[in-house]
């Protein structure tokens, strides 16, 4: 009864959450990504990171199923994405209206709406489910504020208990850290941990190679291909990084043999895909 | 007190009134309501083309003898289903596309008109609303109408409520977007046929949009957005028909400027996000700098 006009795939036993099969996409004739081959496991976090341009935002609006490879295969939990509710993703900031007149506990019920179904409206669980998201987040206090009377910090924050409320089993976030300062960055990091113990598979973009390396076990580097996945230290090597950044990164002699300095920004990541 | 009392009651001893005041009253509470998805969305220019567009609909379902309800939704739905066919198959943005086909239809209707020569008064009826010539038969297809536009945004408050928020997140819930989309297009060429023969075309828009945004300043979440739109709304098609009797101004033309008004004070004076109070606010900021 709840789902009127679509049915949704259960989860394949066994099977992992992120599948990517030699997945290719082109826009006008450009190749934006190609052959990305990765197999991620349950509770897995992991930071995708690459210079501007790189395809970290397409990947994951195709792991979201918001747009179609041109080549190649998705799977989460081993069907395409599109029969999924599980997949949370928290695009960049700058997407959503922020004058709009909803409150951050309805924002929060948002992520909620299919588990609801049509023709229905929340329940008091619904509501609970809400009020323990945004304690877990730390928002309890700004339940009824307007969501544009939040700092960057605390919208991140409610996104993420969007994405807690809707139980979602994979939380893909384009560069959350984004413009953020240290004591929001540790919040969300800490929430991070919360979803780790739950075993909630999180894709994470961000431009802070420092980040990734000092708070991720997994590292994705990405430039239009997948140059490497793996461990801070081996994803980040240095023939890996300079083969991504090419002239952008520059080596300095340190402590451990080498200091990276790159140069990347974050505006208009892949400008070039808008769906 | 008395004298006060039948300055209220006189204009609707008239039963042509009456009835005016009913359809008025049913515009009033519905444009609102829906108005301020329109208003929250940004389609404020779409909402007053698709108003031009369904012009040679009315013209048609006229002079078939069909109810001009008929002909005003077939015209809106295709001209909506035509714009998002001209803005996705070329590189034609979406206003340029609106704008195209808002003009062609436009025309069309005033050319089919133009053929009808006893029917020229009926063009400044249909363009500028014509309430004092509301039939006991129209009322009740305005309020059936506005009744099923408000079953309809109450069905589906929550799935408009994610769409107009924020798109991505409707699309990753999987509903379906472009049927909660048309639907709100169709619900609002319904509303604008049944706005119709209160403000006609040309005013449609502001009924559409202009209680709504007032609202929009006081409120902060839209359920009350749309209550006090409603409110507001209603008030002004009041207002509108005593100014309209005793100054003797158009009907439809008096409830928009009343409109109009309740919105120039409240963006003065709303709290917070008025202009009075952001001036008050950057004078406090000076002075204390």
């Amino acid at each position: 009864m709840t789902n009127i006009i679509s049915h949704f795939q259960k989860h394949d036993a066994g099977a992992s959450p992120i599948h990517l099969h030699n997945v290719s996409l082109r826009y006008n004739g450009i190749s934006v990504l190609e052959e990305i081959n990765a197999d991620i496991p349950a509770g897995e976090h992991i930071a995708v990171v690459g210079p501007n341009g790189a395809g970290k935002t397409t990947l994951m609006k195709l792991i979201a199923g918001l747009i179609e490879p041109t080549q190649g295969e998705i799977n989460i939990f081993g069907h395409g994405p599109g029969g999924h509710i599980c997949i949370a993703y928290v695009p960049q900031r700058s997407q959503v209206d922020w004058d709009f007149p909803a409150n951050v506990a309805e924002v929060v019920m948002m992520g909620r709406i299919h588990q609801i179904g049509f023709f229905h409206w929340p329940t008091r669980a619904d509501w609970t489910i809400v009020r323990e998201a945004l304690e877990r987040v730390d928002m309890s206090a700004f339940s009824d504020h307007r969501i544009g009377e939040l700092s960057g910090g605390q919208q991140q924050r409610v996104f993420l208990a969007q994405a807690l409320s809707q139980e979602a089993e994979v939380v893909l976030l384009d560069e959350p850290f984004t413009g953020l300062d240290v004591l929001s960055q540790d919040a969300i990091l800490r929430i991070m941990d919360d979803l780790h113990q739950d075993r909630v598979t999180v894709l994470i973009s961000t431009h802070d190679l420092n980040l990734a390396a000092k708070h991720f076990d997994q590292v994705m580097l990405l430039n239009r291909r997948l140059i490497s996945y793996g461990p801070a230290v081996n994803a980040l090597s240095q023939e890996a990084l300079i083969q991504a950044y090419g002239k952008q990164v520059h080596m300095l002699p340190g402590a451990d043999g080498a200091l990276i300095l790159s140069d990347t920004c974050c505006e208009g990541e892949d400008e070039i895909l808008r769906s | 007190m008395n004298d006060l009392l039948s300055f209220l009651v006189e204009p609707f001893q008239y039963s042509f009134m009456l009835r005016g005041l009913w359809a008025s009253l049913i515009v009033g509470v519905i444009c609102p309501i829906l108005g301020s998805y329109v208003v929250l969305r940004g389609m404020a220019f779409f909402g007053d083309a698709l108003a031009h567009i369904i012009l040679p609909g009315v013209v048609i379902a006229f002079l078939l003898g069909w109810p001009y309800a008929v002909g005003a939704l077939i015209f809106g739905v295709l001209a909506a289903l035509l714009i998002g066919f001209i803005s996705r198959r070329t590189d034609i943005k979406d206003d340029t596309a609106i704008g195209v086909v808002f003009a062609g239809s436009f025309a069309l209707g005033i050319a089919l008109i133009s053929l009808q020569r006893n029917y020229a008064v009926d063009l400044t009826h249909i363009l500028f609303g014509d309430l004092l010539g509301v039939s006991n038969s129209d009322l009740i297809l305005m309020g059936i109408l506005g009744f099923l536009v408000l079953l309809t945004v109450f069905a589906f408050y929550k799935e408009f409520l994610v769409l107009s928020f924020d798109p991505t997140l409707a699309k990753t819930l999987r509903l379906p977007v472009n049927f909660l989309q048309n639907l709100l297009l169709v619900l609002l060429a319904v509303v604008i046929v049944i706005s119709l023969q209160a403000v006609g075309v040309a005013l449609v828009l502001a009924m559409l949009v202009t209680p709504a945004s007032s609202a929009y300043l006081l409120t902060r979440r839209l359920p009350n957005m749309m209550l006090l739109g409603a409110l507001i709304g209603s008030l002004s098609s009041v207002l509108g028909l005593y100014l309209s009797f005793y100054v003797n101004v158009a009907s439809g033309a008096s409830i928009v400027l009343v409109a109009t008004a309740i919105f120039a004070i409240i963006f003065m004076i709303a709290p917070q996000r008025g202009v009075l109070w952001s001036w008050l606010r950057a004078r406090r900021e000076r002075s204390l700098s």
